[in-house]
């Protein structure tokens, strides 16, 4: 059974503190953009947003589908649909935060950065993370964790939230086999 | 949806679901070539055969471009300058470029059912880039995908296939484009209306679900969009299927004229390219702004990398299962 680690009050909590992270951020002189990486990621970048906005930071806000930039796609993979990869904006020269619901192998947001260097270059990148369940195959780090959590193999973290699922924010682990919460 | 299918023969065998999502992928594709990088590395370390037997300049390069934007290796060859020319069957050249290690195959062939025998006699994807009078399929779909996007623009269109009426004028009978368009838009639920001489409309095409109409200022008058084909005058046997081009063109054509007097200034005008100016459009039409020709060439890349991209996935999608990766 789904075990609910996190309410919507961690949740917000948590992007709070990541907002208040990137407001210390160097190079934000520069112009901010938050890259969410699809799905969930896209919802909270716009929900740091708007965090940001009420503390009077301006950001651009796009979302990215790293599909394209998968290691595995001779394997089949990527064949459920694409998400909308929407970078309307030119983000040469500018602070790039790149935001993400979970990490685990951290392959994904290896995509993620070569998708990004092709719309430009940055002048940093920072990666922000709601929850790091460990369990790395590739040497990349977040920058600004929500949550580190150590799950064991077989086990996932399920984030869920408002806009997205259409529920209240939470944090779930699962194990293989077992329903979606 | 899952994609499975590793080859692309037609439209006549795609689901509801699967022209759906070529479409949707389609979009992703587009974005592609607005960055400042034209290019993903989808298809890296694969290999793509273009193999031409019939003359075609808009095609191959739109299927060499869209092969390039998503990095695969690109091998090109046409009939003449190769052993074709010596007498070589379409199999053994195949199997022999299969050899040396080629993942897919795309096909422009003039015999009806030429992709359908590469693949069962290969083990790569095939995708048919036209062969003969049976099917064009990613032709259709580019077709397809700009009607879609049109409606997606035009407020004044309805915006489900459901609810579209699309003529398809000219030389049904010799159009592989038509036949794909018809399969594609009518499992899609447009209605679809066929346009021509009646020596250019095959019998029994109500069967594919079309309706047949001899009848220009009728089609134009029900029509949201209208596709307009070339007369394949090297697909005729010397037999020319009307008795003069100019009679062909002032009941058939589509000029000025003609939408000024039915007053369709509304009309979304199509063509799968070359034009021959003067005969079915004038030129006026075809480079006015109710044209979309030019649209359609641009999303012709978009769609092939769409089709590549999935195709190549299928091929290596096998038994193996994927977890949805944190």
């Amino acid at each position: 059974m789904a075990i609910k680690l996190y309410n919507a009050s961690w949740v917000k909590s948590a992007l709070a503190g990541m907002a208040e992270s990137i407001s210390n951020e160097k190079f934000l002189d520069k112009g901010l953009a938050l890259i969410g990486i699809q799905t969930r990621g896209a919802e909270i970048a716009d929900r740091l947003a708007a965090i940001l906005l009420e503390k009077g930071i301006r950001a651009e806000v796009g979302y990215l589908d790293p599909t394209m930039f998968r290691d595995d796609l001779h394997t089949g993979a990527g064949l459920k649909g694409l998400k909308e990869t929407a970078i309307n904006f030119d983000i040469e020269g500018k602070a790039v935060i790149l935001i993400d619901d979970v990490i685990l192998t951290g392959r994904s947001v290896r995509a993620a950065i070569d998708g990004l260097l092709h719309y430009g270059r940055p002048a940093c990148v920072r990666l922000y993370i709601l929850v790091d369940r460990g369990g790395r195959e590739i040497p990349i780090q977040p920058d600004v964790t929500g949550a580190h959590i150590d799950v064991p193999q077989g086990s996932w973290i399920r984030i869920k939230l408002e806009a997205t699922d259409q529920r209240e924010d939470a944090v779930y682990i699962i194990e293989d086999g077992e329903n979606e919460p | 949806m899952q994609w499975t299918k590793k080859h692309l023969l037609g439209l006549e065998d795609l689901s509801y679901d699967e022209l759906t999502h070529i479409l949707e992928t389609t979009d992703s594709l587009k974005q592609v070539s607005t960055r400042a990088v034209k290019k993903v590395p989808a298809l890296s370390g694969r290999t793509v055969v273009n193999m031409f037997y019939e003359p075609s300049t808009r095609t191959s390069l739109s299927f060499t471009l869209a092969e390039r934007r998503i990095s695969a290796d690109v091998l090109s060859f046409s009939k003449s300058g190769s052993s074709v020319s010596k007498g070589e069957t379409l199999i053994d050249t195949a199997k022999n470029i299969e050899a040396m290690g080629v993942d897919i195959m795309v096909l422009r062939h003039n015999a009806s059912g030429a992709a359908k025998l590469l693949s069962d006699n290969v083990h790569c994807g095939v995708v048919n880039a036209g062969d003969g009078q049976h099917e064009h399929p990613t032709q259709a779909l580019l077709d397809i995908y700009t009607m879609r996007e049109v409606m997606q623009q035009r407020p004044d269109l309805p915006d489900s296939f459901s609810d579209i009426t699309i003529t398809i004028v000219g030389d049904i009978a010799h159009s592989r484009v038509a036949r794909s368009n018809i399969w594609g838009l009518t499992t899609l639920g447009a209605k679809v209306i066929v346009a021509g001489p009646a020596t250019m409309i095959p019998p029994e095409i109500e069967r594919m679900g079309v309706e047949v109409c001899y009848d220009m200022d009728e089609a134009v008058k029900r029509s949201h969009f209208i596709n307009m084909l070339r007369i394949q005058f090297e697909r005729q046997n010397g037999v020319c299927p009307f008795p003069s081009i100019s009679e062909y063109s002032r009941l058939f054509g589509l000029s000025q004229e003609r939408i000024r007097r039915l007053n369709r200034q509304d009309l979304v005008i199509m063509h799968p390219g070359p034009v021959n100016r003067g005969i079915e459009l004038t030129p006026e039409v075809a480079d006015g702004p109710q044209s979309v020709i030019l649209k359609q060439v641009e999303n012709g890349v978009a769609v092939r990398m769409a089709v590549l991209y999935l195709i190549n996935g299928a091929l290596g999608y096998a038994s193996t299962e994927h977890e949805a990766a944190n």
